[in-house]
């Protein structure tokens, strides 16, 4: 099989690659989050955290909910059980991962408090 | 799955490749009767007589080379890479790889044969088998759309189980007009029409699922209720 039907056959069904994208965009979340919680708890250098990119983040949080969302109408569709879990598997890790990325920066907003 | 004979068929498509990238913006339905006083067979072409081919790229191709030019340009304009202490340069990468992701999911040439002599079609991505079926799953229909004041608009849609849809003539208001061009085209394909209803009787059936003659269904005797002669008239034609 060439490269070229190989390319073709895995972009035909859109759902699926709708998920793959959440689960790398998900597997990139999970990096800077532990990066994140790493330099906050444990070396508290508070300087290496990414609040330059919060803003982003929070962006391509939401895009990756959307897309997981997506993937796993599609997959409904195609009813095979199976895709049906692993697409809702990958919704629900990237929710949890956007309420863990919050809770986070709140608690980030709380070690900045300048307190006098 | 092994190729199919269609697809290795000496590849003889006179037909533009990109003809179904029309934007329709206006008077569509008037290009689309200008396009089938051409080719009668539009959008397909006719390489033996009941065998018809069409082969096209989808228009998402121009659409993602667009967003990947445009996001190239954001992400080399220096001013806009920081806003506010906040790296933004982000966004444009994130259309970057969609446009990206759209160029290379769309770049393979598709390829769908309706073989009436066979009594199937075949729908081929860059000569590989997607899907082949019996010719009662492919269909033209109209499709439709209402605005918040209830205008209606209607698509004329090439579909079938399966394929990607085709859409021939984008929105338009001239119900009458897109129901004559969309029966045209069935009858010359000589492929299913249906109405933009589930239940109408202005659906044109050619083809029957192969049960469906020995042991009439509702539907089957729902539509015979609706309509006789237009029924009769497409079965002579058969």
């Amino acid at each position: 099989m060439r490269w070229q039907d190989r390319l073709a056959v895995l972009f035909f069904p859109q759902g699926m690659m709708l998920t793959m994208a959440a689960l790398m965009l998900f597997f990139i979340h999970l990096g800077v989050f532990t990066s994140d919680v790493h330099n906050l708890c444990v070396t508290h250098h508070y300087e290496h955290m990414s609040f330059h990119y919060t803003v982003v983040l929070t962006f391509s949080q939401v895009i990756s909910i959307c897309w997981a969302a997506m993937g796993s109408l599609y997959s409904e569709m195609m009813e095979n059980s199976l895709l049906q879990s692993f697409s809702l598997i990958i919704l629900m890790l990237n929710g949890v991962m956007f309420f863990n990325r919050m809770s986070l920066e709140f608690l980030a907003i709380h070690y900045r408090q300048e307190n006098h | 799955i092994p190729k199919g004979r269609p697809s290795s068929l000496p590849t003889t498509s006179s037909g533009n490749r990109f003809q179904l990238w029309a934007l329709g913006l206006f008077c569509t339905e008037r290009h689309l009767a200008r396009r089938l006083k051409n080719n009668s067979f539009y959008p397909f072409t006719q390489q033996q007589p009941g065998v018809f081919v069409l082969e096209y790229y989808l228009d998402t191709l121009w659409k993602g080379t667009l967003l990947f030019v445009v996001c190239v340009i954001l992400v080399s304009v220096s001013s806009l890479r920081q806003v506010q202490e906040q790296e933004t340069w982000g966004f444009p990468m994130y259309g970057m790889a969609v446009g990206l992701w759209l160029i290379i999911s769309s770049l393979p040439r598709r390829r769908l044969v309706l073989n009436h002599t066979r009594g199937m079609y075949h729908f081929s991505i860059q000569g590989r088998t997607v899907c082949q079926g019996p010719m009662h799953l492919v269909y033209v229909r109209l499709a439709l759309s209402s605005d918040a004041h209830g205008r209606c608009f209607f698509q004329l849609v090439f579909g079938g189980n399966r394929l990607e849809p085709l859409i021939l003539v984008q929105l338009s208001e001239h119900y009458e007009q897109m129901e004559y061009l969309g029966r045209y085209i069935a009858r010359k394909l000589n492929i299913n029409y249906f109405d933009y209803l589930a239940t109408s009787y202005r659906h044109v059936v050619r083809h029957w699922p192969l049960g469906a003659a020995f042991s009439p269904g509702i539907v089957l005797r729902n539509y015979r209720g609706y309509d006789r002669p237009s029924l009769s008239h497409s079965d002579l034609e058969v």
